[in-house]
């Protein structure tokens, strides 16, 4: 079943075009954005969420038209979305924001939508703040009441945009257990710049560069194209896209191996790196 | 499961169940609005500086009460509701909020209604302790109001809510509130400049005078009427502010506005 359907979407802000042609199906489970800083992830959530409408191109969610008014509406209905840069209003408490966005979201019986926002503050461990003003809590603390609120009404699109932005480890591990049973028969749309977070919990990654789909697939598929691609060596090899130094004294090289190199197993990371080449990361063995 | 009660009414209840939970929370934003409680403060402080030469009797707390809700207060009013209208936008919370299935004009619904039935309400109860004063004591008759310039109080105050709105929506950068504010009052000397009793800023229309000045001779009730026309224009502009709702503001804007103009004409002299 496929609940979002992207097909040709392009978008321009001025002469930058953020999207260019960018198909992407995602259904029941994690899918997850992969991309370097500028290459349209952003754009293309916003697009999954209804905040933007592409110039080009069709979108469909849960199986409607986001250009339509009323389907819109529908699909705001059943969507959670927690984006890049969330502000909140900062003199609510962190369960009256909730709530308002509760009420936002038409949940209008008192009772049981303070219920629904205390389940949420739960899942996100925000109990021990819950009476404390937004304004107060750090960084970390602020990602998750956004989290919360996308969570409100257990969503059937989730849509997250760097969702471990600022969080601690621990709290990625416990954002990844929740995210892990939100994909549970729902679909989440995520974006990280963190590839750990995206191998630990999608099931489909698709990689925008550029504006432009550069891959979708699983994440073994991914691994599986930088395979006998990465080696170890004593020094960093002129023949590497990028090369680094790890604990045990060796160097760690991803590109095109030299004859006799001694291959080891790809990650995510090296198939990502592999695949984006950015320029800068030459430099690396410069 | 999905994020929406399962609506059983009919669909005007349901918007009206929906909006009730909205509107207080807007209406208890403002309350809460830091601005606000300058009110009181500059009440407190205005009164104890006061030397009040005849003493602090019925009339002079008759006189303090109208001219805090009818001059001192609208001022804050505005920029606090203003405040609270742009709290999305200055806090960046917009594109979560927006993101949500009610609507921008809802939501415009529910704050405009936030902010204009408290201040309506707040107004109502200080015309009400003016009568209340009266009733106990005998007012000076050049100092007393009458039910039509009392009834100015609710429209004075909520009016000042919704041209806080209305510049949240329409002028939304930093400084909006204040050029509305500047327009509100030039808009205000030049008409009263117009009359007999020269340049004097004022929100209201009453035939009684304020050091030794008339603004505006006319018809209270058909001010109130026209106060009520204004505070009407103030919603609809804010309410149907997105460029998708245009068409709307034109056809029910229009109409708003001539009535409110035909009021306004009316209630002078």
């Amino acid at each position: 079943m496929t609940t979002v359907r992207v097909q040709g979407a392009t978008k321009s802000f001025g002469r930058t075009r953020a999207l260019d042609s960018v198909d992407l199906e995602a259904g029941p489970g994690v899918t997850g954005l992969l991309g370097p800083n500028g290459a349209g992830k952003t754009t293309l959530l916003r697009t999954i969420a209804t905040v933007l409408a592409p110039d080009r191109g069709t979108v469909t969610l849960l199986g409607r038209d986001p250009s339509r008014p009323d389907d819109r509406t529908r699909i705001r209905e059943r969507l959670g979305y927690l984006p890049q840069e969330a502000g909140f209003h900062r003199g609510f408490t962190v369960f009256e924001f909730i709530d308002y966005v509760a009420i936002l979201k038409k949940m209008t019986d008192r009772r049981p939508r303070h219920d629904e926002v205390r389940r949420v503050i739960a899942l996100t461990g925000l109990v021990p703040v819950s009476a404390k003003r937004i304004r107060a809590l750090s960084g970390g603390m602020r990602r998750r009441v956004g989290l919360a609120q996308a969570m409100l009404g257990d969503p059937d699109l989730l849509v997250l945009d760097e969702p471990t932005v600022g969080l601690d480890p621990e709290q990625r591990l416990r954002f990844r257990e929740m995210i892990s049973q939100a994909g549970e028969g729902r679909t989440v749309v995520m974006s990280s710049h963190q590839t750990e977070d995206i191998t630990a919990l999608c099931t489909r990654i698709a990689v925008i560069h550029e504006g432009r789909a550069r891959f979708a697939g699983t994440p073994t598929e991914l691994t599986g194209q930088a395979a006998g691609r990465v080696w170890t060596d004593t020094q960093r090899s002129p023949a590497a896209l990028a090369a680094w130094r790890t604990g045990d004294g060796t160097y760690r090289n991803v590109g095109d191996p030299p004859a006799g190199a001694e291959l080891i197993p790809p990650t995510l990371e090296d198939a990502y790196l592999l695949l984006v080449g950015e320029p800068e990361l030459e430099v690396t063995h410069s | 499961m999905t994020a929406v009660d399962s609506p059983t009414a009919g669909p005007r209840t349901a918007v009206l169940r929906h909006l009730t939970p909205l509107i207080g929370r807007e209406a208890r934003r403002l309350a809460r609005h830091p601005v606000l409680w300058l009110v009181p403060v500059v009440v407190i402080v205005t009164t104890a500086v006061d030397g009040a030469s005849g003493g602090r009797t019925a009339g002079y707390w008759y006189g303090t009460i109208f001219v805090d809700v009818a001059f001192f207060a609208p001022m804050f009013v505005l920029f606090a509701a203003n405040l609270v209208a742009s709290g999305a936008r200055r806090n960046r919370a917009e594109e979560m909020l927006n993101v949500t299935p009610t609507t921008d004009t809802r939501r415009t619904w529910a704050m405009s209604l936030g902010v204009a039935l408290p201040l309506a309400g707040t107004g109502a109860v200080a015309a009400g302790a003016m009568a209340l004063i009266d009733g106990v004591n005998d007012i000076p008759p050049n100092d007393l109001q009458t039910a039509g310039e009392l009834a100015q109080l609710p429209f004075i105050l909520a009016g000042a809510g919704l041209l806080g709105v209305l510049a949240a929506r329409w002028l939304p950068f930093a400084g909006g509130v204040v050029i509305m504010f500047i327009a509100a009052t030039l808009g205000g000397v030049v008409v009263f400049g117009r009359f007999d009793a020269g340049i004097w800023w004022m929100w209201w229309s009453t035939e009684t005078a304020f050091e030794n000045r008339a603004p505006v001779p006319g018809e209270p009730w058909l001010h109130v009427a026209y106060l009520a026309g204004l505070c009407a224009c103030a919603t609809v502009a804010a309410v149907y502010r997105d460029r998708t709702q245009w068409p709307r503001l034109a056809l029910v804007g229009v109409p708003v506005l001539a009535a409110t103009l035909v009021l306004g004409w009316l209630q002078l002299p």
